[in-house]
């Protein structure tokens, strides 16, 4: 099924014309009257649905089959009776056309006979009003919704049914609860949640009708006798509906703690720590071995909702943060060998962060488990990339002041957005500012420089990690595909690995042969991956110099300016032409905020300008630190700037002027540009020391002219 | 909360929503004055907004997705694997992930999260509240997308079979396992319940 296929069956939807809508409403409006059930009948709804999915215009459903579809819904307001298609399908379109005036007044009428609201929770008509725009009707149902919830005596899969149609319109309208409603609907949560009974249910399509079945327990969920309270974690052949209230009310139960605002009288909430020994209890149950391989994944995704259920509860009420935190750093202690769970591992570390400082407790130690360790084995998992970068944007800036993990484990930070590029830029945009200090700033700035250089490892490694698929590389690859995994095998070359794969920052800004990682790399400069990460190169390229200029400081800037001219002609990408005019453009910003930094790099300068071959790899990088000298070379800016200093720029910019003019007029090479050739020149004249014989000037301002206008720049 | 569901496609080119649904209607006018001052598009219908917004997400899956068949190798597991609950062999592979979706001004109130589980050119993405239970959305995606296979024949029908996508079935499906867009924590034996209730619904003449 190709994109185009799909495409075009929607395209002949979409073009359908007005008199064969007309038809199809005509048609759905008499089946509906007629009460039809047939296959065709369903098909023909089917269409409709489809066609207003397909478009984005306001329905054009006529009256009176809007007031057939709502019609067919009231019809059915009996609890247990399945819905059929056509009734399935009423909801669908209903919903797919809503939010709209023709749906709301619909919705309001509901004292006339075309009333949806009938006398019990309908699994109908419920998702018709959540999908209406007009609080006062999700008001009006709220109301009536919470009667029937805690209400005696109504059937439990209708409360079930109103319980979770109050949950997600409380979500996301908590304007249509009252102060009173939350508590009302919390305290029935609670009950449910406690007051299952033990005993399974009878199977419901057993055919041995005179043969009672002997009343068993649940288990739980090791197999074992059960040992406390029903849970969602017990194990029955088939559930009552009292066990059923019980699993929706814990699956519901964190969505209400949610909408606890600090206004709420305390008084009415006094029964949440019979939510705090049902977490207790469910948490033990989690450490269990599940008898059943497939509840291991529901075991983990329960564990993490009853850490966040626990942490809400403490935001809430302090008084319950004592006797959880020692459960909390218990759990931490059994999770910390385990990376497979890194992901529950940091929902204990959120909490940890949450509600450590009223605990005095540092929560160093488990923050190196998780982003030395944890992370350095799970760089590759995109789920934990996802849920870590997740975790730091949303405490960044506890992470920031009062840890120092962002600024150590970095590098184990920067695999995430090596292995998922795009996925993550705007999120790293955020956290690479809090990652820079005066003594990571120049680490940082090779490593972002050296983004693709890791993706390209990381790649390495993985593809000698799983050496069955070495034989199965697509044929499009480079014939010299083993170069890099060669390299990773050879213990000569193994340690250049280690440094850019390394999980801690401090150790070292570079090495020395990172002209080396890159050659051995260079088969992987044009994988997908690698090119991604070039591509997002210069967003964090940009992001850096901005956290310079504002906070970096005049010595970091010395001590960065030279690493920059260094990296120009040192880079890992295809697209060095676009990092260069980066560096060149923030160099120029950079000398513009310090222009006294001129003086400092004197010798670097000097050296860069001294040689020809220095020009031509960065041609538009050297115009650039060129202007940035005959700008900023003057004892205007730094009284250091004396005639020695200036004289010796002179001099150096001078013989290269003359020796660039040379090489251009012998070979009638065109490497040069007459930007440079100017840029040179104007330089030149600003530097000059006085006095100076003018004529001199203007004779090499001649030649210079004459070259740019002969040789076609 | 899961706010909705769809169903699109990924292969590179025009990307298509075959189905969606949302449980809920959001609130408009989140946004601070400011923000609405400095948004530059009129008002748009909410219901445009919705579409919009499951555009843009389906549309964000794809580039996400075509990555990721760039650089996965042949018989390359994906770590976001979760155990297939009935151990069936016929479940194709799929790759998963996450993509988020900030709120802005234009057609999304709220920060969202979208879980997706594409294969050959299907997606089944949840689009999440960002404080949603991530690891049981996944666990539900798994159960949703294998009643789908099973039922629905999605991944085998061509394309013209598509125009009659049986949407009472997905919506059955939905409601059985993901009612009101509330994940339930259901372990194997509640799954077994409710898939006998499923077979049993969902056997009628079509």
């Amino acid at each position: 099924m190709d994109a185009a296929s799909v495409d075009g069956v929607f395209r002949d939807l979409w073009e359908v014309s007005q008199i064969e809508l007309s038809d199809l409403y005509t048609k759905l409006e008499k089946g509906l009257f007629l009460k039809q059930r047939d296959a065709q009948f369903v098909d023909t709804m089917r269409q409709m649905f489809l066609f207003e999915h397909s478009t984005t215009a306001e329905s054009r459903i006529p009256e009176s089959l809007m007031a057939s579809l709502f019609h067919t819904l009231g019809q059915c307001d009996e609890v247990n009776v399945v819905p059929n298609a056509i009734e399935r399908l009423c909801v669908a379109i209903l919903k797919e056309v809503s939010p709209s005036e023709q749906t709301r007044v619909y919705q309001v009428n509901s004292d006339n006979s075309n009333s949806v609201m009938s006398s019990i929770p309908s699994s109908l008509t419920l998702p018709v009003v959540a999908c209406q725009f007009d609080e006062d009707i999700l008001t009006k149902t709220m109301t009536q919704v919470i009667h029937w919830i805690s209400t005696v005596g109504i059937d439990p899969s209708a409360q079930i049914t109103g319980l979770l149609f109050a949950t997600i319109c409380g979500f996301y309208h908590p304007k249509t609860l009252s102060m009173e409603q939350k508590p009302v609907v919390m305290r029935q949560v609670i009950e449910w949640l406690n007051s299952a009974s033990l005993s399974q249910a009878p199977n419901p399509y057993t055919h041995k009708i005179f043969k009672k079945e002997s009343e068993q327990n649940v288990t739980e969920i090791d197999g074992s006798l059960n040992t406390g309270t029903f849970t969602l974690m017990n194990i029955g052949q088939y559930y009552t509906p009292d066990q059923m209230l019980t699993i929706h009310s814990f699956s519901v139960l964190r969505k209400w703690l949610l909408l606890y605002d600090g206004n709420d009288s305390a008084q009415n909430w006094q029964f949440l720590p019979l939510i705090q020994e049902h977490c207790f209890r469910v948490l033990e149950q989690c450490h269990r071995k599940c008898r059943v391989a497939a509840d291991e994944e529901v075991e983990e995704a329960v564990f993490q909702e009853c850490i966040s259920i626990l942490d809400q509860l403490c935001q809430i009420d302090v008084q319950f943060v004592p006797k959880t935190f020692d459960v909390i750093k218990r759990q931490a202690a059994k999770m910390c060998h385990n990376s497979d769970k890194a992901v529950s591992f940091l929902r204990l570390l959120q909490f940890i962060l949450n509600h450590g400082e009223s605990m005095m407790c540092d929560p160093d130690d488990v923050l190196t488990t998780y982003f030395s360790a944890f992370l350095g084995e799970k760089c590759t998992d995109y789920n934990v990339g996802f849920e870590t970068v997740t975790f730091v944007e949303a405490n960044l800036e506890k992470l920031c002041r009062k840890t120092e993990i962002l600024q150590k484990y970095f590098p184990n930070l920067f695999k995430i957005i090596a292995w998922s590029p795009r996925n993550f830029v705007s999120e790293f945009v955020d956290i690479l500012p809090a990652t820079v200090t005066t003594h990571t700033a120049i680490e940082i700035f090779h490593m972002i420089l050296d983004l693709p250089c890791l993706s390209a490892a990381m790649e390495t490694v993985l593809l000698q990690t799983k050496p069955s698929d070495v034989d199965n590389l697509s044929s499009d690859r480079n014939t010299n595909t083993c170069t890099s995994m060669e390299a990773f095998l050879n213990p000569l070359q193994k340690p250049l690995f280690n440094f850019i794969l390394r999980h801690k920052g401090g150790q070292g800004d570079t090495i020395s042969r990172l002209d080396v990682l890159h050659k051995v790399l260079q088969d992987l400069v044009n994988h997908p991956r690698v090119r991604q990460s070039a591509s997002v190169v210069p967003d964090l390229l940009r992001t850096f110099f901005v956290t310079i200029a504002q906070d970096g400081g005049r010595e970091l800037v010395n001590r960065l300016i030279p690493v920059i001219i260094e990296r120009t002609i040192l880079l890992y990408s295809n697209e060095t032409e676009a990092i260069q005019t980066i560096l060149s453009e923030e160099l120029l910003l950079l000398f513009k905020i310090y222009p006294d930094l001129v003086v400092d790099q004197k010798d670097e300068l000097l050296e860069l300008i001294s040689t020809p071959r220095n020009v031509i790899a960065r041609q538009n990088f050297f115009i650039h630190v060129v202007w940035c000298l005959g700008e900023y070379c003057s004892i205007g800016f730094d009284k250091r700037c004396d005639h020695q200093v200036i004289s010796t720029f002179y001099e150096s910019l001078e013989c290269l002027t003359y020796e660039i003019s040379a090489e251009i007029q012998n070979t009638r090479d065109n490497k040069y540009t007459g930007r440079l050739l100017s840029t040179l020149m104007s330089s030149v004249t600003k530097v000059v020391p006085w006095p100076c014989p003018m004529d001199h000037h203007i004779m090499m301002a001649y030649d210079v002219m004459s070259l740019i206008m002969c040789a076609n720049f | 909360m899961v706010y909705g569901f769809l169903i699109h496609t990924i292969l590179p080119g025009k990307c298509t929503v075959m189905y969606s649904q949302a449980f809920v209607q959001e609130q408009q006018n989140t946004l601070s004055e400011l923000e609405q001052e400095l948004s530059d598009t009129d008002a748009v219908h909410p219901r445009t907004q919705r579409k919009q917004l499951f555009q843009r997400i389906a549309e964000t899956v794809q580039d996400e997705y075509n990555f990721r068949k760039s650089v996965s190798k042949p018989r390359h597991g994906t770590s976001l694997e979760s155990k297939s609950l009935s151990n069936d062999e016929h479940l194709p592979d799929f790759e998963k992930g996450f993509v988020k979706m900030y709120r802005n001004g234009k057609f999304n109130p709220t920060d969202k999260i979208a879980l997706w589980f594409g294969t050959g050119n299907i997606s089944f993405t949840l689009v999440c509240d960002s404080t949603e239970n991530r690891k049981q959305a996944q666990n539900i995606l798994s159960l949703l997308t294998k009643y789908f296979i099973e039922h629905l024949s999605i991944l085998k029908q061509p394309a013209e079979a598509v125009g009659l996508l049986k949407v009472d079935k997905v919506a059955l499906i939905i409601n059985k396992f993901l009612p009101s867009g509330i994940l339930v924590f259901m372990n194997h034996r509640l799954i077994r319940q409710l898939e006998k209730e499923l077979e049993i619904e969902i056997k009628d003449k079509n």
